[in-house]
This record gives structure tokens, sequence and C-alpha cells, in this order.
């Protein structure tokens, strides 16, 4: 219609006739392209720019004094650092090689058809649609020492322990019962996408493997795998970004501690901002090196992210 | 269930095979969705306890005289009727603001060519997969040079930034949608008259239902659960708290009242788990036809 009503007016006066067209549009993207500037494209240079100064964020930044990659040096050698990268990537890894295998698993089980089905369907995504922060309160007394049930069930029921355990207050297990909690609450999310994409399979195909004798291992990796593996890599790229960058499990059920031993990237980040308590262990203003962090952070995403689209487009497509 | 039912069970080995098969299938599942289900339970029930019996409880579901009266407790406690108002508004107001300007957005970008176009794209497109957790620290001290910290200015920052948010992600997938409207409708609507903006409105909007109730269901899920935002804004801003971070300062300030505490879980869970309980389908239709579409 754009293209016609150019035609139209075009010959007679060309430039006021295209101004017509293009003002309306151009007012319809004006939301998003101010809202994108000024809380995604600006942030996204001034945080560049941040990390190359030594700057608390108190005083006016015209006053903060330009260091270079100063900032990016001591993050290098900085051993606290590395430690939360260590704990974010254990908490993606578990997150990708648990998680997303046990939701393809559910979900090839759920891709059948019946009544009971659609009920598993929707419990299956139940736990899945409550924010983490508030599921994260709920572990905190599950796993409790006094009362809690996760307890209960190991020492009362079961004897495995001897004594109770503060699942969530010791250095060797709160980084892995956050992972637990994060598996069971997200779970069913890949769960329901990963059953929309099986779904979609071409019932052809599947009818044509059966009459050519494929057994099921042989149907899943050379007709049901190939169908569904652009939404299983989307599965997985999401999985990874979204574990990167979690922060609401561990603020809410560990704090970061003991010490920093449950502390991932973001919280560490966070520690050098301005915004007062509440964000993991004792903060200390200082934005440029928060800022270094954020960078870091960033370009960790990005490299996993780039590394698993080359691994996933190595797998034969359909077509 | 289905499988239990059937009455002619033939005792053939090439009968019973695929009804092992099925019995295994629904068992697993069963023990999944047990799974999923009794630790929502378990708060629900904890919710229902007294002070003391949610340390006796142990493993049991079972509450022998529920204690409703945590409810009220709950409510009664510092700014909860408050925050949950503003929760509620700052539901309804990015739902409003996000499918608005997205939507928009998406139609143009899906229907006209416009110097810029490419560029807007390619920035939507670049950082659709970017951790927007990296943009917490300069984000805040954007929204203190406005002069957007303090009261109900933090409040609007949060709508701000969690409208901003969402733009790169709803813009993508309803930008599928659009495109797949047939031409001959939009043709139509040029040869009544309808300009490039009431088509959108009139004939547009209403072909791409689906995919703003997926998107719907998305922002409402995200802004209502979001905890890191409201916490940066708010977690200074006594009596403007979303109801997440004020549950969470609940749990600091009484550490051991987890009767109370759960009645809180169950007042943030329960808008969005009927929600989606009622809305599911419409979530997956939307889902795997913008699949198809982007397919395409």
């Amino acid at each position: 219609m754009i293209g016609q009503a150019r035609v139209a007016t075009g010959r007679r006066c060309g430039r006021a006739a295209r101004l017509r067209t293009l003002v309306p549009i151009y007012l319809m993207v004006l939301p998003t392209v101010v809202l994108f500037g000024v809380f995604v494209a600006f942030p996204l240079a001034a945080v560049v720019g941040a990390a190359m100064l030594d700057w608390n964020g108190i005083v006016p930044v015209r006053d903060a004094r330009w260091v270079a990659l100063a900032n990016f040096a001591t993050l290098v050698r900085d051993p606290v650092w590395w430690l939360t990268v260590r704990n974010s990537l254990c908490f993606t890894g578990v997150m990708l090689l648990v998680e997303t295998p046990l939701a393809l698993g559910l979900a090839l089980l759920l891709n059948a058809p019946g009544r009971a089905m659609g009920f598993f369907r929707t419990v299956a995504f139940l736990p899945a649609v409550t924010g983490a922060a508030v599921i994260g309160l709920a572990a905190n007394f599950f796993f409790s020492p006094i009362g809690g049930p996760a307890n209960a069930i190991l020492v009362d029921r079961l004897g495995v322990l001897d004594a109770p355990v503060a699942f969530l207050g010791d250095r060797a297990l709160a980084l892995w019962t956050v992972c637990a909690v994060a598996v069971w609450h997200s779970v069913g999310f890949d769960v329901v996408i990963l059953l929309a994409a099986l779904q979609a399979v071409d019932p052809e195909v599947m009818a044509a493997a059966l009459v050519d004798g494929a057994n099921p291992w042989q149907r899943l990796r050379d007709v049901t795998l190939p169908a569904i593996w652009p939404v299983l890599a989307a599965c997985a790229l999401l999985t990874t970004v979204n574990s990167l960058k979690a922060f609401d499990y561990f603020a809410v059920m560990t704090g970061g501690g003991p010490g920093f031993s449950s502390t991932p990237m973001v919280m560490y980040m966070l520690r050098f901002a301005t915004f007062g308590g509440g964000m993991g262990p004792a903060t200390v203003p200082a934005v440029g090196y928060g800022s270094a962090v954020a960078v870091a952070i960033g370009v960790i995403a990005m490299a996993a992210l780039l590394l698993e689209w080359g691994a996933a487009r190595r797998f034969p497509s359909p077509d | 269930m289905n499988a239990l039912a059937t009455p002619h069970a033939t005792p053939c080995s090439r009968w019973r095979r695929p009804r092992v098969a099925r019995l295994a299938r629904l068992a697993v599942l069963s023990l999944y969705a047990a799974a999923c289900l009794l630790p929502l339970v378990w708060i629900g029930a904890t919710s229902l306890r007294t002070s003391t019996g949610v340390y006796a409880a142990g493993l049991s579901l079972w509450v022998d005289r529920p204690q409703w009266g945590n409810y009220i407790a709950f409510w009664q406690s510092a700014d909860v009727p408050r925050s949950v108002g503003i929760s509620v508004a700052l539901t309804a107001a990015s739902l409003a603001a996000v499918l608005l300007s997205t939507s928009m957005t998406a139609y143009a970008i899906a229907r006209a060519r416009f110097p810029g176009r490419r560029l807007l794209i390619g920035a939507l497109w670049s950082t659709v997969l970017l951790p927007a957790e990296m943009l917490v620290i300069p984000t805040f001290h954007v929204n203190r040079a406005l002069g957007l910290i303090g009261g109900w200015r933090s409040v609007a920052a949060v709508l701000l930034v969690m409208t901003a948010g969402g733009q790169a992600f709803n813009i993508v997938l309803l930008a599928a949608h659009f495109r797949g409207v047939t031409r001959d409708l939009y043709d139509a609507a040029a040869l009544d008259g309808a300009g490039f903006v009431r088509t959108y409105w009139t004939v547009a909007m209403p072909m791409v239902r689906p995919g703003l109730v997926t998107c719907g269901l998305f922002i409402f899920m995200g802004v209502w659960n979001a905890y890191l935002i409201p916490l940066v804004y708010l977690g200074q801003q006594r009596g403007h708290q979303t109801l997440t971070v004020a549950l969470v300062q609940f749990s600091r300030r009484a550490q051991t009242a987890y009767h109370l505490l759960a009645a809180g879980q169950v007042i943030a869970i329960l808008p969005v788990v009927v929600v989606f309980a009622a809305m599911q389908r419409h979530l997956v239709r939307g889902l795997v036809e913008s699949a198809r579409q982007r397919g395409r």
C-alpha cells in the first residue's frame, strides 16, 4: 500500500508526498527509538566508556579519572572475579547438561495424544511461570536445617544423613542446591517450547520412517531431532544467556555466600554499584570497576552464544 | 489414563510391549507431575500452619486446623496492600506500554520501507540476546540524571526500564506475525481508503491477536515476577515496592515467620498460575505460529 501511495502521488509532487507517507511511519517507531536509545543503546555505549574510568559513581562523572584499560588489568588479576565466573559457568553447565536434556526427554514422553497429556502439559508448566525470587524464598525453608522437608526426608525418612545439613549455608553445597532449585523451576518452560516443536513435526515423514522399519532410536536421530533442531538450539541459547546472567535465585537463597562461594557474576558486578543494600555481599562504590565487570559479562555471554551457534549449525538440518 | 481404560487387552506379545511402554510412560509422567505440583502444594500447606506448626510438619501436606488468619496477618503487615497495588499497576502499565510500542514498530518494519529501517532492525536484533543485566548500572545513572529517583519517580523508572527492555524480543516476535498477514487484506483496506495507521489498528492488530496474547503472557510473567530491576530502583524506597521486593524484605525482617511468608508467596504465585493455567493453549499456539512464520 505504501508503494502504491508513492506511485500514485509521486509524479506530481514527489518530495511532499513522500514526506506525507514517511511521517506516520516515523511517529509509529518513535516510542521504540526513544526508549531503546535512552535505556539500551546509550547505556551500552556508556558502560564501555565508564569501564575506562576511575569513578566511584557518587562524584560528578566529569571529575572521574581516565584510566584506559587499567580496570580490566585489575579484573584479570582479581581472584574473586574468577571465582564468580566459575560459579556462573558451573550454574550454566548444569542448566545445559541437566535441564535441557531433561526437558527434551520429558517433551518426548509428553508428545502423545490423550486427555491425560493435556493435564501433564499444564502441570509441567506451572513451576516455570512463578517468580525465581519467590521460589527462592520457599526453597530457603525447604532446605532449612531447622524443620525443612529436605532434611526431614534425608534424616528421618531415609536415614541417609545422621544430622540435618544446612544446604544453603554450606560452602560446598550452596551453589549446587541453587542449581537443583533452578532446574526444577525452569525445566517446564523448555518442555512446553520443545513440545510445541515436536507437535509441528511432519507426521508423513514419521510414517515413512515407520514403514521403512526404523527403530525408535533411529526415528529420534534421523527424523525427530533434525526437525526440532532449530527450536532445541534456540532453547539452549536462551538457557545459556539466562543462566549466565542469573541473579534472583542467588540473591534470595544464599546472598552469594558463604563468602563468595555462591556469588554469580552479576551479583559481583552489583557489589560495585551505588544502589544500596540487599544486593549481596557488602557493596563498595566503584562504578568504573563495576562497568568493567559488566563489559566482561557481556563478552563472556557473547562468546558462549557464538560458540554454541557454531556448534548448532554443524548438525545436519532437515533442509 | 487412556491406556489403563482400554478393555481389550490381548495377551499376545505384540500388544503387550506397547502397553508396558505406555504404562512406564504414565508412571514417569506421574512422578514428574508430582514433582511439579507437590512443592507448590507444600507452600500452600505451610501458609495455613501455625508459627510453630511449620517446623513440626516435616513432609506432611495435611493441615489439621487451617489458619486462614495467616493471610489476614500478612496482609496487615507493613506496606503489603500497597505493594500488591504497585505490582498490579506496574504490570498493567508495562503490558499496555510494551504491546502498543512494539506492535507499532513491528508493523512499521514489517510493512513499510523507510530510511533507517535496516539500522533499526539491526540494532534490535543484535541486542535480543544481550544480557540486559550488564546495563543495570549505566541505566541507573541515566535515570538519576533524568531525575527519576525517589518515591513514585522510581516506580516510573522501573516502568521505563522494563518497557525498554521488552522492545527487542517482542518486536522480533510480532514482526513475524505481521509479515504473516496476507497482502490481500492490506490491499482491501487501502481500497476502502484506510491509511497506514488506520490499517494498523483496525486490520492488522486483530489479525495478529495470537502473537499479542503470547507477548502479553511473557510480559505479564516478566514484570510480575521481576526482582533485580525493581530491587535496584525500589530497594531503598519503602512504601513504593513491588510485591516481590517487599516479600524478600519481609523475609529478612521476620526471619522465622515462615507461615506468614508462605502466605505472601501464595499471593505472589497465584495470579500467574491461574492466568497461565487458563491461557496455556494460546501461548503454545502463538509460539508455534511465530516459529512457522519465521521459517518462511
